[in-house]
């Protein structure tokens, strides 16, 4: 009681009360005790505990301890078990080494916590003060160290241990039965044995076992390899981790699971993964080729379990994209319909996009593989933007393909996607441009809700300005029909005559739509020019100041013709019609030069080709275009025949109207020359459009140089086109030639210098 | 088997565990074991419950149900002060400390004994504020 010293005279009365409960007793009495003690432990050892009285004993170890004689009983206690074990346990266990041996052992075991447990609830006081206070062992720690040093440690013992362990492992992993419950004993016996930590588990069990694990699946993932294709060795690891993870789970500790599933990744796949994944005739490609969702499955499954494993397969699949995506998207397959291709390459984004979902279970990176081989197979080609459009094109033009509004939305919705993977979006704007005003002009909208559909997709991803003069299109279609109701009641109350004409004209807002500032040519008949002076004349007194010129090339007209036939030839003796002519009316649907040239046919039956160039002032090139689909076709369809009767035209060639005409529709519509060049129906523009969409670029370039400039002031190249790229990525990405070219020609303007001190630096001059 | 008193239904009148188990304090109601404390005329007979008592202290615990458990009724506690005991008791059924100059020491002296550490500390501490 020396800690509490410090009482003065007032607690007298307490400290001697106190007294009379904390004598101290003399060494005879101490050993007397002791001897009580030590017969009562040895008493509990031998399993004898009748006639023990717990707090009798208790009581004495207390006073004991209270007496400092805690030393004397650790040195005591240590020596009665000591003794115990090596005289009584430890024989024991060495005999029982042929019959039974772990169950034995773990009936000793678990006797002698018993014990243990025993003997500690009597020095409670004891473990509280010294083993708490003195960092001394508890009496727990005490026998458990004990057991371990006197009967474990045997060698024959340990060995025998192990052995016995990991034989029944071994059995376990074949399938056979074995005693599981023996197993799951000894690990908890090693885990307690371990004390706080886990030392004694991993010697006795863990490491051997490990060490032994990783043997067998080296040799065993060998010996598979060398027999199964990769879906059945993928299997094979599958079910082995399962097996190893329920054993682990059910008999051993719950900390070597982690470990052993370890040593399955680790020498079944780490060490063999890149063999797998590129097996040859069962590997990722061929499970990607032959549609093995549930093997890509397994294969995400268990690579995705190792560091690098994911990696290594969407390396992989990434060549294995490329390669099968250049060869359906390339260039160099010139002969196939745009719309197909970009419809090849989207119905492999959906089989990606099927094993992303089904296969990948969404994951990010292989999404991340995936949209990059695509950006990368798309962009390659120069001919995407223009594909891109037509695919877009085809969709929205009404007519040949019967598809619904869903269908069509959802088309919509693929080509976005390839859209916002493009990287020259102006370029694409330029296409779609044209195709929508073929659309709009040629009146070949499917609708304009769908239309406008598309436009706000577009404007979702690349904001107004990149919609603006498209948006601007359809403001110039509502505002013509506008001023055609206007000029239809104006005529109405003017005495003027179109001499019959239904004239229908379209105000395009110059620079919106993808018009030539020099339109071709063209001496269109009196009639229709005169009709056209009353719109021009009605129109620019509206709107005062403003220019109106004529697109022949985009125009179409409506002609009525009338086809008197002609004489059965006789060499058709069954035909009872001979003789007879027959007259046949049909209306033409034609372009504006076709219409020009048609019309000169009321005037004179025939015609040469130098005549019509002539009287009709069409450019060479548009009016081979207009007359070829007259004069070349099914026979019985072509409005004009041409002398001599081949598709080659040469200046003295002479046309006449074809009487014998015939169509079973009334309405014929002239087909256009599949032509590669024709204006007004989108085909593959090529050349043209890239030009221009290059000139643009310049002065995008241009402009924003000098904006970039006036803002910084001075710059180096590289920062500049650093900045360059970051405005402009949204519409495309410019070259560094290009912008080399335009810093050049920037220079030479005096919009910026180089720096006398830095030729790779500019400054700006205001 | 367990005393039961004719009290019906005290338990619905008692909103807490606390004020339930404060209740069974020195009750024979329910108890299970009951202590003979004290020497000679000091004697007393205090009632229990071994479920309580094992809770709250390890000996109690290997007592009650420990390798050499007693299956007697009635313990005899003769080195214990009665005072000193009621002050455990109730301190490991209502967690309320009733000590004061008199009884500081014993109940010291018996929450050393039986191991339980709290009260030990709430001594100790009344001991350096009073003392």
């Amino acid at each position: 009681f020396a800690n509490k010293g410090a009482f003065n005279s007032p607690q007298q009365i307490i400290l001697l009360r106190f007294q009379v409960w904390q004598m101290d007793i003399d060494d005879e009495s101490v050993d007397r005790l002791w001897i009580i003690l030590k017969a009562a432990i040895q008493q509990i050892l031998r399993k004898d505990t009748g006639g023990l009285c717990f707090s009798e004993l208790y009581n004495i170890a207390y006073m004991l301890t209270q007496q400092r004689r805690a030393m004397k009983m650790y040195a005591g206690l240590k020596e009665i078990i000591t003794q115990h074990l090596s005289s009584n346990v430890k024989p024991e266990m060495v005999d029982s080494q042929k019959n039974n041996f772990l169950g034995i052992l773990y009936k000793t075991w678990s006797d002698y916590l018993v014990e243990i447990t025993m003997i500690e609830d009597i020095f409670i006081r004891m473990d509280q003060i010294y083993a708490k206070n003195h960092g001394m062992d508890s009496v727990f720690a005490i026998g458990v160290t004990l057991f371990k040093e006197q009967v474990l440690s045997h060698s024959s013992i340990k060995k025998q241990l192990q052995q016995l362990l990991l034989g029944m492992i071994d059995q376990d992993r074949k399938g056979e039965l074995v005693d599981r419950e023996n197993i799951r004993n000894i690990c908890k016996m090693l885990m307690i044995l371990s004390l706080d930590g886990r030392s004694l588990y991993e010697e006795y069990f863990e490491e051997p076992f490990l060490s032994r694990s990783i043997k067998l699946f080296q040799s065993e993932s060998r010996k598979l390899l060398a027999e199964k294709s990769a879906d059945k060795y993928l299997k094979e690891v599958e079910d082995r981790i399962e097996e190893e993870e329920e054993r682990a789970l059910s008999c051993l500790d719950i900390s070597t699971g982690e470990r052993i599933i370890q040593v399955v990744e680790q020498e079944m796949i780490v060490k063999h993964m890149r063999t797998i994944v590129e097996m040859e005739i069962s590997g990722l490609v061929h499970m990607l080729e032959h549609t093995k969702t549930q093997d890509l499955a397994r294969m995400y499954r268990l690579l995705g379990r190792v560091p690098g494993g994911l990696k290594l397969m969407c390396d992989c699949m990434s060549s294995y994209l490329r390669q099968r995506g250049q060869l359906l998207f390339s260039q160099e397959k010139a002969g196939l319909n745009p719309v197909d291709q970009i419809q090849n390459l989207l119905d492999f984004k959906a089989q990606c996009d099927h094993f992303l979902s089904e296969s990948f279970n969404n994951n990010k990176l292989c999404n991340q593989t995936i949209i990059g081989e695509f950006e990368h197979i798309f962009n390659l080609n120069t001919h995407s933007p223009e594909y891109l459009s037509l695919f877009i094109h085809d969709k929205l033009t009404k007519g040949t393909k019967c598809l619904t509004e869903q269908e069509v939305e959802s088309y919509l919705d693929k080509a976005l996607m390839l859209f916002k993977i493009l990287q020259e979006k102006d370029m694409f704007e330029k296409y779609y441009k044209q195709h929508l005003s073929y659309r709009l002009l040629s009146n070949m909208s499917v609708s304009e809700h769908t239309e406008k559909s598309m436009i706000l997709r577009l404007k979702r991803e690349c904001g107004f300005q990149f919609t603006a003069k498209l948006e601007g299109m359809f403001k110039d279609m509502s505002i013509s029909t506008t001023t055609m109701e206007e000029f239809l009641s104006h005529i109405q109350t003017v005495p003027i005559s179109l001499s019959g004409l239904n004239l229908t004209v379209k105000v395009l807002t110059s620079g919106v739509w993808p018009t030539q500032p020099q339109a071709p040519k063209c001496s269109i008949p009196s009639i229709p020019s005169t009709a056209f002076e009353v719109f021009r004349s009605f129109y620019l007194a509206k709107h005062n100041g403003r220019q109106l010129m004529l697109q022949y090339h985009m125009g179409w007209a409506d002609v009525n013709a009338t086809f008197y036939g002609s004489l059965q030839k006789v060499n058709d003796p069954e035909s009872n019609a001979g003789g007879a002519q027959v007259t046949r009316k049909h209306i033409l649907q034609v372009s504006t030069f076709q219409m020009t040239i048609l019309m000169l046919f009321n005037n004179r039956e025939t015609f040469t080709f130098k005549e019509i160039q002539q009287e009709t002032d069409i450019p060479d090139n548009d009016l081979l275009r207009a007359l070829l689909p007259l004069y070349w076709g099914k026979p019985s369809q072509r409005v004009l025949v041409k002398e001599p009767d081949c598709k080659q035209i040469k200046k003295e060639d002479i046309f006449t109207v074809n009487d014998e005409f015939s169509s079973k529709k009334y309405k014929v519509k002239m087909k256009l020359v599949p032509g590669k060049k024709e204006a007004a129906v989108p085909q593959k523009e090529g050349e043209k459009t890239r030009y221009r969409v290059d000139q643009e670029r310049k002065l995008q370039i241009e402009a924003a140089i000098v904006r970039i400039m006036k803002s910084k002031n001075r710059l180096h190249h590289r920062a500049l086109v650093t900045e360059l790229t970051q405005q402009l990525q949204g519409s495309f990405q410019p070259s560094s030639a290009v912008v080399k070219t335009c810093i050049e020609t920037l220079i030479e303007k005096e919009f910026i210098a180089r720096t006398p001190e830095d030729e790779r630096a500019y400054v700006y001059i205001a | 088997g367990l005393h039961r008193e004719p009290m019906y239904n005290w338990q619905a009148t008692k909103n807490s565990l606390k004020e339930r188990f404060a209740f069974l304090f020195n009750n024979e109601l329910l108890s299970d074991v009951r202590f003979i404390v004290g020497k000679g005329r000091q004697a007393q007979r205090i009632p229990a419950h071994k479920f309580v008592l094992a809770a709250g202290s390890a000996v109690f615990d290997a007592m009650f149900n420990g390798g050499m458990a007693t299956t007697s009724a009635e313990i005899e506690l003769p080195d214990v002060e009665p005072a000193a005991f009621l002050a455990l008791l109730r301190f490991l059924y209502s967690d309320e400390v009733h000590i004061g100059p008199e009884t500081v020491m014993t109940t010291l002296y018996t929450a050393k004994k039986y191991a339980v550490p709290a009260l030990e500390g709430y001594c100790v501490e009344f001991l350096t504020k009073h003392l």
